[in-house]
């Protein structure tokens, strides 16, 4: 079986002007960084738009790969930055059309081809989830979101979120707690 | 943590559970304390339900959106580029051809012909502006315009020069 190419080697590879590596990173890469700015907007579209600015803006000033750059990290970064770009904006805007939410475009959608009780339980569990997620503040859902389906390094948090160190452990803790809080039917 | 008996704090144990913290006192009371292994199990509970609310998102495949965009970037700043390459080859060769031209027939005997083709060049410089100007309104307002008005500048300055040198012959 032939080795995949590590981010570097694919960084190198669009320097010296091969395209198609690019659409290895993006492929690689899009599900994450479209999941962490949906966590964040909470709206598909909005969600598809921070993340094609993202790999936009990463094309642009993309590092040659030299440094052993984390990629994956700084697109996240670009990520969050484009997602909160959209929120702000979002936010200014004085009559804010009511779009379609993602539990209705997700969970709705799947629920129709949903057979069993277990799944349907399942359904109702993610939904409660979402909607504790909901009630956090964006850079904590961020915060979770890159620890805990990202697996990102506490270090790596830091660098995204330009947070201290020691700041990243105390809130994921508190992000952590407010999500108990909510979650407590479903935890017990 | 000094003391294995003593109960680490919740942020500890977070920190542990995410392989943040690397201390064998601490990871030996974790796995033999119900009360931390309690708090270890609702955080497992939780990053469980996290994950699985992440797998069930959307996916979505934005390559189709992203690579027309970039190609069409890259389109867009050659095309400038290539109009600066034009520019500045004309330049060049206008201002050579100006200069070696007048400068030959500045030393022959024949002024009527040196008028002509001074004349003839000065024309070719009102053409070349003329061009040079069709260029500058087909460049993107936003590309860095100096290299070209550079050119430019030089060339007209060159040919005040050389029109100066060849009425004082």
């Amino acid at each position: 079986m032939e080795a995949q190419p590590t981010d570097n080697d694919l960084l190198k590879q669009v320097h010296l002007g091969q395209k198609e590596a690019f659409v290895v990173l993006i492929q690689r890469y899009q599900q994450q960084a479209y999941k962490l700015a949906l966590v964040i907007l909470q709206n598909t579209a909005d969600a598809e738009d921070a993340v094609s600015e993202a790999f936009y803006k990463a094309f642009k000033a993309l590092p040659n790969g030299e440094n052993n750059t984390n990629f994956k990290s700084w697109l996240l970064k670009i990520t969050y930055h484009c997602a909160l770009d959209i929120l702000r904006k979002r936010k200014s805007q004085t009559k804010m059309i009511e779009k379609t939410m993602i539990e209705k475009t997700t969970f709705n959608s799947t629920l129709s081809s949903i057979d069993s009780l277990e799944d349907i339980l399942k359904q109702e569990t993610r939904q409660e989830v979402w909607t504790a997620l909901k009630k956090l503040a964006p850079d904590e859902r961020t915060a979770l979101i890159l620890k805990y389906y990202q697996e990102t390094s506490y270090e790596e948090i830091a660098v995204i979120m330009n947070w201290p160190i020691g700041t990243v452990a105390s809130r994921l803790y508190r992000a952590r707690e407010k999500l108990r809080n909510s979650l407590k039917e479903v935890l017990t | 943590m000094t003391n294995s008996n003593k109960c680490p704090s919740p942020q500890q144990i977070q920190a542990w559970l995410d392989c943040e913290l690397k201390q064998p006192l601490l990871q030996s009371h974790i796995s033999t304390c119900p009360t931390c292994l309690e708090h270890v199990s609702l955080m497992e509970k939780e990053n469980k339900l996290l994950c699985d609310l992440l797998d069930n998102l959307p996916q979505i495949d934005i390559t189709h959106l992203i690579m027309p965009r970039l190609l069409k970037e890259r389109a867009e700043h050659l095309q400038p580029s290539l109009i600066y390459l034009l520019i500045s080859c004309l330049g060049i060769s206008l201002s050579v051809m100006h200069y070696f031209v007048s400068s030959y027939l500045a030393n022959s005997y024949l002024p009527l012909l040196l008028l002509r083709v001074l004349s003839f060049v000065d024309k070719l410089s009102f053409i070349f502006n003329s061009f040079l100007n069709f260029l500058l309104q087909h460049l993107k307002p936003e590309e860095n315009l100096l290299p070209a008005l550079l050119i430019i500048l030089s060339v007209i300055f060159f040919n005040i020069m050389q029109t100066r040198r060849s009425s004082h012959v």
